[in-house]
């Protein structure tokens, strides 16, 4: 299927109200599939997209959305490690433009540790950003770990 | 910040203010680099034409370049310089050869601290920066040959005369001469390069594209770096080119062709000071994808001899892989 987001419509009649949605056996993994590579199409334009931006922000905004969860306490170091950035000051101009735009909340523990979160009450797109993004993106982290991988190998 | 043992500069490329201010630091140090550069071509230059001025001319006869390499200037008496050949040649050749380097160290625009903060920025993915120069050590090696072989034609040990393994020696020996000038350097311009060395026979280059002229505006996109991968394969591999666009394609790299005469394919990918680790994982991790996907066609003979079929890994084992993992996934919902 091409990566488009009519064509997935044409193809299961989705707009059509006269023909039912039948989803059985194959057609089912199919459709699941082809869910699937539309979400990662988006993650894969979210991940360029913020490596136009001249800022960091978007990378950091990421990094919050995949690092987040239910148990998961994410403060300014879990993002450096996750976006493999060496320091703390490269992502604090970042920080304060996402916080200042409110798509990040800080919750101010002490004086060093903050608790970072995403602010989908006000915004919540976000929720299915980091959704995406938490299934589909790889973080600089994770790349950089298959990268020296690969180069360790032979 | 200003590191004072090294004094080079801590740049910073996170907000507008400190992307000016870098941009200014780099600016500064091309400049001071430019110089520099100037300089030590004058210096060459004026040491040349002292040395043709006050130790040479006097000596020069009517047609001594002519008769350089010939049998009559050997047997010519009366020459008080002893390493005639010898001389001339080690200062013609390093002048020159000098000359084009510095040139070409001031065209390009990497500067102490530019080299500072992508060398960093590669050792924290885990790689390393280097500066392949391979045209000094070509150059001194090809210099030393001719430079021994002059000092024995000056010293008589060698002596020409008109037999044809003579004429057939002159004529290589000074073929030789111009190669051992001209090969270094085509190095310069094209082996002295900035790379980030992956793995055994894979490395990334990296050029610089800055404008230097002052701009008022703010351009994030002021200073970028071109990063190109080592050869592939050849444009004219039908399934390398498929699995070279497949791959550029999913990874949104530069499908621009590095150079229209090469007949190589490359990656390419371009990157800002900020997102140059990233891109770097980007050409990386596209790199590993080829390794695991292409076959040369020798190996696809062999395997084809072997196997009686040929295949490409890309196009079979990829697509599959992929849909049985998706297939299991959708099972364990």
């Amino acid at each position: 299927m091409s990566q488009s987001y009519k064509d997935f419509l044409d193809k299961y009649k989705i707009d059509d109200f006269k023909t039912s949605l039948k989803l059985t056996g194959h057609t089912k993994v199919d459709f699941y599939n082809d869910i699937d590579k539309l979400l990662k199409s988006m993650s894969t334009i979210f991940d360029k997209l913020a490596t136009i931006a001249p800022i960091r922000g978007a990378h950091v905004l990421m990094a919050i959305a995949k690092l987040i969860g239910p148990n998961e306490v994410v403060n300014k170091t879990d993002i450096t490690r996750c976006l493999n950035i060496d320091r703390l000051e490269k992502i604090k101009p970042a920080i304060e433009y996402l916080e200042k735009a409110k798509y990040i909340t800080i919750e101010k523990k002490t004086e060093k540790f903050h608790i970072i979160k995403l602010n989908e009450e006000d915004n919540p797109d976000l929720r299915v950003f980091r959704e995406i993004i938490q299934k589909y993106w790889k973080s600089p982290r994770e790349e950089v770990e298959q990268a020296k991988k690969w180069s360790e190998e032979r | 910040m200003r590191n004072s043992l090294k004094s080079v500069v801590e740049l910073n490329f996170e907000d507008e203010q400190s992307l000016k201010e870098s941009i200014k630091t780099i600016r500064s140090e091309y400049i001071k680099k430019a110089l520099k550069s100037i300089v030590y071509i004058t210096i060459i230059l004026v040491v040349a034409l002292s040395y043709l001025l006050y130790g040479y001319l006097p000596y020069i006869e009517k047609n001594f370049f002519t008769n350089l390499l010939t049998a009559e200037s050997f047997r010519s008496e009366g020459n008080s310089f002893p390493l005639n050949l010898t001389l001339s040649w080690m200062l013609f050749s390093t002048c020159i050869f000098l000359v084009v380097y510095f040139v070409r160290i001031g065209q390009v625009k990497f500067t102490p601290s530019l080299i500072k903060y992508i060398e960093s920025e590669t050792k924290y993915a885990g790689f390393e920066f280097i500066k392949k120069i391979e045209s000094v050590g070509l150059f001194t090696v090809l210099t030393s040959v001719s430079v021994a072989i002059l000092f024995y034609i000056d010293t008589r040990l060698i002596q020409f005369d008109d037999t044809l393994w003579s004429i057939f020696f002159q004529n290589s020996f000074f073929i030789y001469l111009l190669l051992s000038l001209i090969i270094p350097i085509v190095f310069i311009f094209r082996n002295d390069k900035f790379a980030i060395k992956v793995k055994n026979n894979v490395f990334v280059l990296c050029n610089l594209h800055y404008n230097v002229r002052k701009n008022k505006k703010y351009d994030p996109n002021l200073l970028g770096i071109i990063l190109t991968s080592n050869r592939l394969c050849s444009k004219f591999d039908k399934s390398g080119k498929y699995i070279h666009s497949k791959i550029s394609e999913d990874r949104w790299l530069i499908r621009n062709e590095p150079s229209t005469i090469s007949p190589y394919l490359h990656f390419e990918e371009y990157s800002v000071p900020f997102n140059f680790q990233k891109q770097f994982l980007n050409i990386v991790l596209a790199l590993n994808e080829w390794e695991n996907n292409y076959i040369s066609n020798f190996d696809s003979l062999n395997s084809y001899f072997s196997n009686n079929s040929v295949y490409y890994k890309y196009r079979i084992k990829k697509e599959d892989h992929l849909n049985k993992i998706i297939y299991l996934k959708f099972l364990n919902h």
